[in-house]
């Protein structure tokens, strides 16, 4: 049996996974793109309880394929954004001092 | 057919409710007549990962307890048929490994005893003997006989140990703090075997005499007591600590040459296997060994890993009858907006985060992005609060949600702009104050102290062109100078009052230290951080959660606890986040919010429920 699932669901805020959830199964979020819209990636542990949040949560299941091109589309989008955002006369050093360095790509696990 | 009074010298009590306390013993059945149960405290054991050692180590000595230990020597390959012995140590708090002073001789395959501030390391194939006191080592008198290969060692810096030792030695030596002497020998010459307890009441088990043999002695100070065998050989294992009557060993080497992640317990009797192992098989490696008498907490770190390779893995045991609820993240209220390298203020229940930008990294793009805008938060919704006077981001925010102050930061992009400026909030809105003594920003970037007992520690002085090392106070009127932090920080974490902050994860090195703050002086606590920078600090000096940091996704979903001496790993993130806002007065009760993903800035909160160890719950035992 796979370990986890994948899917696309808003975060509601308040009580979209509570305490509770987060005890019962494995839950990480990532912040995808699905080429118009920014998009939360979870990456759900696969038991009846995380199954349940996913459904409850009003999310769209999704391959693992899936879920890393989305997450990949939104890693694009950032790492292209680290390389236009430039100041006139700035240094490597300074850019990253600035920045932080160039955004990598994501592996959903 | 035997009893359970027979096995275990103990009646099956009848008891109105379970046992607790002093009247508590592992193992013990009893029935409650409430519940109508046969119930019994049972302990769990389990081995977890944590930080690599700085080198990779086999046959490193280790000493001290799990949340405050050291290895010293070892080596890291055998070219020429000699091992290239070390003399590098480190000091482990319960997190990351930090270097600490080089011993004088490298020893490797030797003897340790102590603690983290007080041990003794000899033997490794020579004679050499040296004490550590917690800051350098120092030449002692010698041992009588060198030996090398880890003979059964136990006691403390003043009270050791050290039977065995190859080449097939049966000799022992004593140390009493300032030298060593012969004593009676063990019964047989072993090298490769494990101790635990001290020197009037030791214990020695395994290793090799003519085959890797099981044998268990006890030793009382003069002789040698053979009590039994454990029932799965091995020598050259690690994590073997405890005392007498209850001690433990991990990992190991079989006599077909295997190495094991099998643990086993002795309970003064016989020994048991655990089902708790090491998550990587290893052998001759550095263990909490000598002067580790915890009978609950343990440390492997180092060894020999398969094929042959040196490691610096490490892992802690723990074996508890308490049941530990973990610490977990839950969402809260959305923003309104997304919001990075905001500030933040308040409680859970009564939070404040403030200006910060819309854009990841306070990019040039858009030209004067800072916020002006004030959120408070009542544990379940974001609403809108009075505006600053002055955008900004990458500033130094503390207090409450009706008592807060700002301070500092960047105002502006493209070009970019700096302040000075300081000003108030009552709940309700903003009011000018006395500018901080420099323009600046990257100071604290989580508040320590109130609106009028607060502290700015360092950040980049902008008209001197460099981070900074100085710390100004403020009193509700005006900032002042006072004492110097050890070194320059830039957007350290902190939390606490001004008479006792915490700061750590600076951007710069030393990014692990740990300073501590009285008011009036500086102090590095021996106990690093994960060293993660743009993290949350929420909490006091007595104990706080570090959460997210960069970069982001390696460190921005995790957090750490720390619990006044150490920090230790807790519950992550779901969303990977640097430069959030958070809440800072409370450990038990906070929050983070915003902050910059590399998907898209964060308009997402999150809870923090702190993990609560309920003591010993009796569960029952069914028939059926």
């Amino acid at each position: 049996m796979a370990l986890f699932i994948y899917g696309t669901a808003t975060n509601t805020g308040k009580g979209f996974f509570t305490h509770e959830d987060r005890r019962n199964f494995f839950l990480r979020g990532y912040g995808g793109h699905d080429g118009s819209n920014p998009i939360s990636v979870w990456v759900v542990g696969n038991n009846e309880k995380g199954a349940l949040w996913l459904a409850d949560a009003n999310g769209t299941e999704q391959t693992k394929a899936e879920a890393q091109a989305l997450v990949r589309a939104a890693d694009t989008i950032g790492r292209t954004a680290w390389d236009n955002d430039d100041v006139d006369g700035e240094s490597a050093d300074e850019k990253n001092a600035r920045l932080g360095t160039k955004p990598g790509f994501i592996s959903i696990p | 057919m035997s009893t359970y009074e027979t096995l275990k010298g103990l009646k099956v009590k009848f008891l109105g409710a379970d046992t607790s306390g002093d009247r508590e013993l592992e193992g013990e059945l009893y029935y409650n007549s409430s519940d109508f149960q046969v119930k019994s405290h049972l302990a769990v054991a389990a081995w977890s990962s944590s930080s690599h050692m700085i080198n990779d180590k086999i046959a490193n000595g280790v000493v001290g307890i799990q949340t405050a230990a050291l290895s010293c020597g070892g080596f890291t390959s055998v070219p020429d048929g000699n091992p290239d012995r070390k003399v590098t140590t480190e000091a482990y708090g319960g997190v990351v490994w930090t270097a600490a002073a080089n011993m004088n001789t490298a020893k490797s395959s030797g003897v340790t005893y102590g603690t983290q501030t007080a041990a003794l390391a000899a033997q490794g194939e020579s004679v050499n003997s040296e004490e550590y006191n917690g800051t350098s080592w120092t030449e002692g008198n010698n041992m009588g006989t060198a030996r090398g290969e880890n003979g059964i060692q136990f006691g403390i810096q003043t009270a050791a140990v050290a039977a065995g030792g190859s080449p097939n030695h049966a000799i022992v030596e004593e140390y009493d703090g300032t030298s060593w002497s012969e004593v009676n020998n063990l019964p047989a010459a072993n090298f490769g075997g494990h101790g635990a307890g001290t020197l009037t009441a030791g214990l020695g088990f395994g290793g090799y005499t003519t085959a890797t043999v099981g044998e268990t002695l006890s030793y009382d100070g003069t002789n040698w007591t053979d009590v039994g065998n454990m029932n799965l050989v091995r020598r050259n294992g690690t994590a073997n600590f405890g005392t007498a009557s209850l001690a433990y060993v991990a990992g190991g080497i079989t006599p077909t040459g295997n190495r094991q992640t099998t643990g086993a317990v002795y309970d003064g009797t016989s020994w048991t296997v655990l089902p708790a192992s090491l998550g990587t098989g290893r052998q001759h490696n550095g263990g909490i060994g000598a002067g580790g008498s915890s009978t609950t907490a343990g440390l492997a770190c180092g060894g020999n890993v398969a094929p042959n390779n040196s490691t610096g893995a490490t892992e802690e045991f723990i074996r508890t009858t308490s049941t530990i609820t973990n610490s977990t993240w839950a969402t809260g209220g959305t923003l309104p907006a997304v919001n990075n390298d905001s500030g933040g203020a308040g409680t859970l229940t009564a939070g404040l985060t403030t200006g910060g930008t819309r854009q990841p990294n306070s990019p040039n793009s858009g030209g004067l992005s800072t916020n002006v805008e004030s959120n408070e938060y009542d544990g379940s919704a974001w609403t809108a609060g009075g505006d600053m006077n002055t955008g900004r981001a990458t500033f130094g925010n503390l207090g409450t949600q009706t008592a807060a102050v700002a301070f500092g930061g960047r105002i502006q992009n493209n070009p970019f702009a700096y302040t000075a400026n300081s000003e108030e909030y009552n709940g309700t809105a903003w009011t000018e104050g006395n500018n901080l003594g420099a323009v600046q920003y990257y100071m604290n970037r989580t508040g320590c102290g109130t609106q009028t007992a607060g502290l700015c520690a360092g950040g980049y002085d902008v008209d001197a062109g460099s981070p900074t090392s100085n710390v100004q106070e403020y009193d509700g009127t005006s900032w002042s100078e006072v004492n110097n932090a050890p070194t320059v920080l830039l957007r350290i974490a902190g939390c606490g009052v001004q008479t006792a902050a915490i700061l750590t994860g600076n951007q710069t090195s030393p990014k692990s230290a740990v300073f501590l703050y009285d008011g009036t002086n500086w102090t590095t606590s021996p106990n690093a951080s994960p060293g993660t920078n743009s993290t949350t600090f929420a909490g006091t000096q007595a104990g706080g959660i570090l959460a997210g940091g960069a970069p982001v996704p390696y460190n921005g979903t995790l957090s750490h606890r720390w619990d006044g001496t150490s920090f230790s790993a807790s519950a992550n993130l779901s969303i990977a986040r640097e430069a959030a806002s958070a809440s800072s007065t409370s450990l038990s009760s906070n929050f983070v919010c915003g902050g910059n993903n590399p998907g898209a800035v964060q308009d997402t909160t999150e809870e923090y429920s702190d993990g609560v160890v309920i003591s010993s719950v009796a569960k029952s035992i069914d028939f059926d």
